[in-house]
């Protein structure tokens, strides 16, 4: 097997990049109804569970020690799925279908590019420890126009990137004219090139759209200070990466920079290792510990609860900084979706997927663990629906959204 | 969806076929099938499953290992789905998942033999190595040689580059050249990149009496971008530049201009790229002298030309001046360097800089990299061989590893072979590939396999319990492989690492030697494709004797240089940097093949003729130019830059008489209005500041 054939199958490279992927998705009849939530922001965490420790108890009771406890304060606002995939299976199969339905392009993108145009960012992607292995099948979860969208894994870049040189014009002119001038050598460039290349130049001519785009200002904010000093290759600095990463999408939706946002904690066969836990196994591996090691399975549940504790840091953040229209907290129309690639970790399958949905401007009936029977596109239709995106399938799915979830 | 459609359709027409009980017109050539088909894919990527015992033991599709003819019929009788199954295409799927795509050669070598099948009996020639040319392309410098090409232009820190967004790992390869784009975050993150470098780097024009600050920032630019651009500049980029240092100098003064205008290029594709475009006679291309210079200097060195490359380029090469700079750049130690670097990408080593271990402190991470760098170019520098490099009975030690190791003595240090010695005992190596709790035969065998055969692996299939054994002391780690390995749905993937893997057991975790693992006596026989072997001594030899090795280490050292896969014949015990010198004197090195381009219209290989620049306060006069770069008669491309060169910002709009339809135009939207086209801005240059400019490109039918 060649994986460079299998981005060639993934649509990677070549002509057609830059056709708007929502369009087509868009078709009018039957929708169903739709939510008014403002934005969207999606929580990653990798390599599946031990569902015996997840699944709430007698409804939506998170019994102690289980992995889900760390969120009992906010299980009103939360709606717990268990969800199959439409397609794909094992490690990288789930990353890719997990976001996209199992074609195409990310949900965040869809909802990205129907909401965000307007936005100083139309999207922000945040990594925690995603690159190591560089962008692969496995490393990314975010596609757009046939291609990963790269997270930043470096939270001090991201923050310098929405709150440096807030105010200063003279610098922002001077760095237009810079991208001016890249444009005019682009341009030039361009026109050297064949079909195939120069459909690879259009993504440069986006990408510093893109950034002049992202010149345009500070959005709502007063100047929040500085991030500090973060190792972002490290993995004992994970927690304060995480943290921050959550910090900077809080924030910069807060702030009004963009409507969309995704926070990837590691990726699908990610190796890190809880040593802050005491942990010394890595996490890929503690997934597929079996039942008949509990010393390791306990291990592994430490992990998984961790991970819990970072979206409950994440709901905290959006409960307590307020929208900058209404004044109501953040969380009241922000669509969160805890998504993951896999159901039991053990068994590499897409099966019983552990996902969790929080706010969503009143569209989920939340407070409620479920376990589906319409596959997990039919969730992704929800998500944007709950958006005001009238979606009527996603991906290579053809269900509706899954009104059980209303 | 066409595409399915079709296929599917195929396979139906096919199935009726079968009904009829056709029997192949051609023979059941079992020589044939297994050259052609059986070695290239069904063998690789079937057999993980399709055997007895196997995972897909129960579908009607299985292969015997020690019979060829069932082979043979096996795959004949499975025509119909043969294409569909693991292409991902047939409508019930393939429990094995998606293997490869329809462009692949394991798709082409089943093709073949689904023909052969319908009574197709043509034998297509074997597709040999070399032939193929390189397309006609810019590559897209990887974060290592941006970070080595600033340092070079510069002299600042190359690490400048070490935070940039990650790209896409191909095959394990991180210079693939159609995956290596600019994307929002990477193009950010260049902007403050060039703003840094910019910073840091000191800036002396130079100029003399006499001269205008203007001549003399304009002659520090030409020759900035000379370098940077790794070509003379064209009149009108130069101009543009010119113009750009003056609406700074104006504000901020000569350096400052100059500092923005430094800021500026480093963000030009002109620079972000390497061009490799050529110049086309007879529907060939050849590569420019400057290319070539580039393409030389990148491939020897993984930076930008030196002045006397650039120097050798502007004369023009010939044979003889060619060659001389093969030589000068080959017989530098800094092909050393990209011999080291060959061998990291080869054996994935940049994963020492992250993977998780107790114990493993930076101060390690750091001497294990410097370690198996430093035998590299040892070994290279000697003129040595691959099985020089597989043998070394000599290493390189500073006091943190020796101590690590138990070993005395620190620089050049001899060995005895058995305990340490050699490329699969380095601890990089070894470290690079294990677990986070110890050594690891199956990390260990898949390096084995997949680098160092070149021999890809399918994924585990789905809904296979993968659990790793438990660490249960009584047993010693290859016993607990052992014992999950019984499994028979495993191990008919695990046959072909496990018993790799095996061979590397007296090393930990941290590439320590071990007489014992835990209280385990150490059992290091292995075995690869049957042949047994007793530990790394043993497998090295192994190795050193197949030529699937060798080829392999041909072929990484192709696709590291050219950012493309390609194929390579088995070059036997091979000096370490041959390839790269074979594939420099290669005949195709300076062609491409490839699709024209829509215009042609920058000059190259040439310096322009300058007029003297118009100082700080004159603006320039043009407000708006139009070059024909391609004119076919029945239509044209045309490019066309606007500048305001007015005081105060303008929304622009041009109006020229028409000549045709516009049929294709980027960076700018027209209308037609009566006997005239009316050019106006898109969303990002639609406003122009004063002296800002915005370019724009069309094409017309007349």
């Amino acid at each position: 097997m060649h994986r460079r054939d299998l981005l060639r199958l993934c649509g990677f490279g070549a002509a057609g990049l830059l056709a708007s992927p929502f369009t087509r998705l868009l078709e009018p009849a039957h929708a169903g109804s739709l939510g008014g939530a403002r934005r969207l922001l999606v929580f990653f965490t990798p390599n599946g569970t031990v569902h015996r420790h997840w699944r709430p108890e007698s409804g939506m009771q998170f019994a102690p020690g289980s992995i889900l406890e760390p969120l009992a304060d906010h299980a009103d606002d939360l709606l717990v799925l268990e969800t199959d995939f439409v397609t794909g299976n094992n490690h990288e199969g789930g990353m890719a279908a997990m976001l996209t339905g199992g074609g195409g392009d990310s949900i965040d993108q869809v909802v990205a590019d129907a909401i965000g145009g307007q936005s100083r960012f139309r999207s922000l992607e945040l990594g925690a420890l995603t690159s190591a292995w560089g962008g692969s099948s496995q490393t990314r979860m975010c596609y757009r126009g046939g291609g990963f969208v790269t997270p930043n894994d470096d939270p001090v870049n991201a923050w310098n990137r929405l709150f440096g040189d807030l105010g200063n014009t003279a610098l922002l002119d001077r760095r237009r004219s810079v991208l001016d001038l890249a444009m005019a050598d682009l341009t030039k460039l361009r026109g050297r090139l064949g079909a195939e290349e120069a459909a690879r130049l259009d993504l440069h001519t986006e990408a510093l759209r893109e950034v002049e785009r992202g010149l345009a200002g500070g959005g709502t904010c007063e100047d929040p200070g500085d991030l500090g000093t973060i190792r972002a290759t490290d993995n004992d600095a994970f927690p304060d990466i995480v943290k921050a990463q959550i910090d900077v999408a809080v924030q910069a939706l807060a702030c009004g920079m963009t409507q969309v946002a995704s926070v990837q904690l590691s990726h699908t066969v990610g190796p890190v290792v809880f040593s802050w836990l005491g942990e010394s196994e890595g996490h890929h591996s503690l997934s597929h510990i079996d039942d008949g090691n509990p010393t390791g399975i306990a291990s592994f549940v430490n992990c998984e609860r961790w991970f819990a504790a970072q979206f409950a840091y994440l709901l905290d953040r959006l409960k307590a900084l307020p929208d900058p229209e209404t004044g109501a907290p953040l969380l009241d129309d922000t669509t969160v979706l805890w998504a993951q690639e896999l159901g039991d970790g053990r068994m590499h399958e897409c099966v019983n997927v552990p996902w969790v949905i929080a706010g969503g401007g009143g569209y989920f009936q939340t407070g409620r663990h479920l376990d589906l029977d319409e596959t997990h596109d039919a969730v992704l239709v929800a998500v944007a629906n709950s958006l005001g995106l009238p979606l009527t399938r996603f991906g290579v799915g053809t269900s509706g959204p899954a009104e059980v979830l209303r | 969806m066409s595409r399915f459609s079709l296929l599917f359709l195929a396979a139906c027409a096919g199935s009726a076929a079968d009904n009829d009980v056709i029997t192949s017109q051609c023979p059941e050539d079992v020589a044939l099938f297994e050259e052609r088909v059986w070695e290239p894919v069904v063998e690789p990527i079937c057999t993980g499953c399709h055997l007895e015992g196997g995972v897909a033991r129960d579908s009607d599709f299985l292969l015997d290992r020690d019979d060829m003819l069932q082979n043979l019929r096996a795959v004949s009788a499975m025509a119909d789905q043969i294409l569909l199954k693991p292409t991902g295409q047939h409508p019930n799927g393939h429990g094995g998942d998606t293997l490869f795509g329809e462009d692949s050669p394991e798709y082409a070598a089943l093709a073949f033999w689904v023909a052969w099948t319908e009574g197709s009996c043509d034998v297509p020639e074997p597709e040999s190595c070399g032939d193929e040319l390189l397309p006609r392309r810019v590559r897209r410098l990887t974060h290592t040689e941006y970070g080595r090409t600033v340092a070079d232009l510069l002299d600042v820190d190359a690490s400048i580059a070490a935070g940039f967004a990650a790209d896409p790992e191909v095959d394990g390869f991180r210079n693939d050249a159609e995956a290596l784009v600019v994307h929002g975050l990477l193009a950010d993150q260049y902007r403050v990149a060039a703003e840094q470098v910019s910073e840091m780097a000191v800036i002396d024009p130079g100029c003399t009496a006499g001269q205008t600050e203007a001549a003399c920032a304009q002659a520090w630019l030409e020759d900035f971008g000379f370098r940077a651009f790794r070509r003379p500049l064209a009149e009108d980029e130069l101009a543009a530049y010119q113009r750009f240092w003056a609406e700074v100098a104006a504000a901020d003064g000569l350096e400052e201009g100059l500092r923005w205008g430094v800021t500026a290029m480093l963000q030009s594709p002109h620079f972000l790229y390497r061009s490799e475009l050529g110049i086309e006679a007879n529907g060939a291309y050849t590569l420019t002298d400057w290319e070539v210079a580039t393409a030389l200097s990148y491939a020897f060195w993984g930076t930008t030309p030196d002045a006397e490359l650039l120097t050798a380029a502007e004369a023009g090469f010939d044979a003889t001046t060619l060659q001389a700079q093969i030589e000068r750049l080959g017989n530098d130690p800094r092909t050393l360097d990209t011999t080291a670097d060959l061998v990291e990408v080869w054996l994935l080593l940049d994963r020492l800089a992250t993977v998780p271990r107790d114990g493993l402190t930076e101060e390690l991470r750091a001497a294990m990299a410097w370690e198996t760098r430093t035998l590299v170019k040892d070994v290279a520098a000697d003129d040595g061989q691959l099985g020089d490099l597989l043998h070394a009975r000599h290493t390189f030690l500073d006091g943190t590893l020796a101590a690590h190791y138990g070993l005395a003595g620190t620089g050049r240090v001899e060995l005895d072979g058995e305990q340490y010695g050699g490329l699969l005992r380095q601890g990089s190596v070894l470290t690079a590939h294990a677990r986070p709790t110890g050594s690891s035969p199956v990390h260990r065998g898949v390096l084995v396999r997949e680098r160092l055969l070149c021999e890809e692996l399918p994924p585990p299939p789905a809904n296979l319990d993968t659990s790793p054994p438990p660490v249960d002391p009584s047993l010693s780690t290859r016993e607990r492989y052992e014992e999950h390995s019984a499994n028979p749905e495993c191990a008919s993937c695990h046959d072909k690492i496990d018993p790799l893997g095996f061979g590397f057991e007296h090393y930990d975790g941290l590439g320590r030697w071990r007489a014992t693992d835990g209280v385990h006596a150490v059992d290091d026989s292995g075995s690869l494709d049957g042949e047994p072997f007793v530990g790394l001594t043993e497998l090295s030899a192994a190795l050193e004797a197949d030529a699937r090795f060798r080829t392999c280490f041909a072929e990484t050292w192709q696709r590291h240089l050219t950012g493309a896969e390609g194929c390579a014949e088995d070059p036997g015990d091979v000096g370490l940097t041959e390839p790269l010198f074979a594939m420099a004197r290669g005949s195709g090195f300076a062609q491409r093949h490839g699709a024209p381009g829509e215009g042609d219209s920058l000059a190259v290989g040439q310096r322009p003729e300058l007029s003297e620049p118009p100082d700080v306060e004159t603006p320039p006069p043009d407000a708006f130019t139009l070059t024909i770069s391609d004119d076919w008669g029945a239509g044209f491309c045309a490019e066309a830059t606007v500048t305001n060169t007015t005081e105060s910002a303008w929304t622009w709009e041009i109006r020229e008489s028409a000549d045709g339809t516009v049929n294709n135009i980027w960076n700018a939207e027209v209308v037609a209005d009566g006997a005239d086209w009316v050019f106006t801005g898109v969303e990002w240059n639609a406003v122009l500041e004063p002296g800002a400019s915005a370019s724009f490109g069309f094409c017309a039918t007349r």
